[in-house]
């Protein structure tokens, strides 16, 4: 092995990530080349000094405000979907529009859930089928069981499983 | 409803529980390598807090068959890029003074008699020095360098952690000690 490869390969080497032929190659090489010995020695004086840096300690509550961004960040993630209702029915939308997005997206629950067969028939609602799939991958990043929706003729979405529906709907509010 | 809610508390509890215990037992260590990354506490710090977030976001996908670490690493290798990339400054921040040692108190420059030559750390100067040299090198060089010879992982786990090849993390690794040793002036004849 010449100089310029084992130059190459020294890192490789002080770390043993080299195959049993290559490691013995260098050694036999470094027995007999100062110029590679030195580098080698360089190198491998480097990584040492390294290991021997000091172990940098956090301040005492760093686990503790690490835990507690955690907790914060789950109760807006959980408290997230509430928001984005509120935000449907005050902001520019009018409360008729509101209560009808918020109804396509209980109906993407509810076929989400497995409800075979259902098949409602109300005009305005096409925009939720349409846009199933996105609406799905949206909510599935909620916590199903602190939505509530509340249809004139009561609709509880409990869980997906266990749902009771009627179609009549005027209106609908939303708490979570 | 009560029974949903339930279960799905139950779920969520245990999964934080499991995850508040990898916090209090890793944190440190990511601490640790979280600041040779950044160079100052206030980057660590941040640092160290955002890779955890995300892995308790992405908790899902930890395959356990993978050390706990090796995973957080990959977070942070990523975190620490996203960082720099926002706030370039980051790696123009001077350095803290003093860095505090494991027992709390400022650093003693000399060699700890009871110990053997190996596990003395550095006199404080020599530290500061690493770590501003550290400081200079490009990202990813410094990310493998630190990887490699603070935490003493392979270059299999190190490739893994920097989502690249091994090939890569063996060059890096070669320029990153070679462009670190020039930097850290007149170190070089004080350690061989
Ligand atoms: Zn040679």
């Amino acid at each position: 092995m010449n100089c310029r490869k084992v130059m190459n390969l020294i890192s490789a080497y002080i770390d043993g990530e080299l195959t049993g032929a290559e490691m013995l190659a260098i050694r036999r090489h470094l027995s007999e080349c100062s110029e590679c010995t030195r580098e080698y020695e360089s190198l491998r004086g480097l990584k040492e000094a390294m290991s021997r840096l000091r172990t940098v300690v956090p301040r005492k509550d760093l686990a503790a405000a690490v835990v507690a961004k955690i907790e914060e960040q789950q109760f807006t993630r959980t408290h997230r979907f509430g928001t984005w209702a509120a935000r449907l029915t005050f902001a520019k939308l009018s409360p008729v529009t509101a209560a009808l997005a918020v109804f396509g997206a209980a109906l993407v629950l509810l076929t989400a859930g497995g409800m075979e067969g259902f098949n409602p028939d109300i005009s305005g609602n096409q925009t939720a089928f349409l846009s199933q799939t996105h609406q799905v991958s949206f909510l599935s990043e909620i916590s199903l069981p602190h939505v509530e929706f509340q249809f004139s003729k009561p609709l509880v979405v409990t869980s997906a499983a266990q749902t009771s529906f009627s179609p009549e709907v005027q209106f609908a509010s939303f708490n979570r | 409803m009560e029974i949903a809610d339930t279960v799905a508390e139950t779920v969520q509890r245990e999964d934080r529980r499991e995850f508040n215990a990898l916090v209090k037992r890793y944190h440190k260590q990511a601490y640790n390598v979280a600041y040779r990354m950044a160079g100052n506490h206030a980057d660590a710090e941040d640092l160290t807090q955002e890779a955890f977030i995300r892995a308790y976001r992405f908790f899902d996908q930890y395959r356990r068959d993978l050390p706990f670490e090796n995973w957080l690493y990959k977070i942070m290798s990523n975190v620490f890029i996203d960082m720099l990339r926002r706030k370039p400054k980051a790696k123009l921040r001077s350095l803290d003074e003093p860095i505090a040692t494991e027992d709390g108190e400022t650093q003693m420059d000399l060699p700890d008699p009871s110990s053997g030559p190996e596990e003395t750390v550095l006199s404080h100067d020599m530290d500061r020095r690493i770590q501003a040299a550290l400081n200079t090198l490009p990202e990813v060089f410094r990310l493998t360098v630190i990887y490699a010879d603070i935490e003493g992982l392979s270059y299999e786990e190190i490739a893994e952690a920097t989502n690249t090849n091994i090939g890569t993390v063996r060059s890096r690794l070669h320029r990153g000690r070679k462009l670190l040793r020039n930097r850290i002036q007149g170190l070089a004849s004080e350690f061989v």
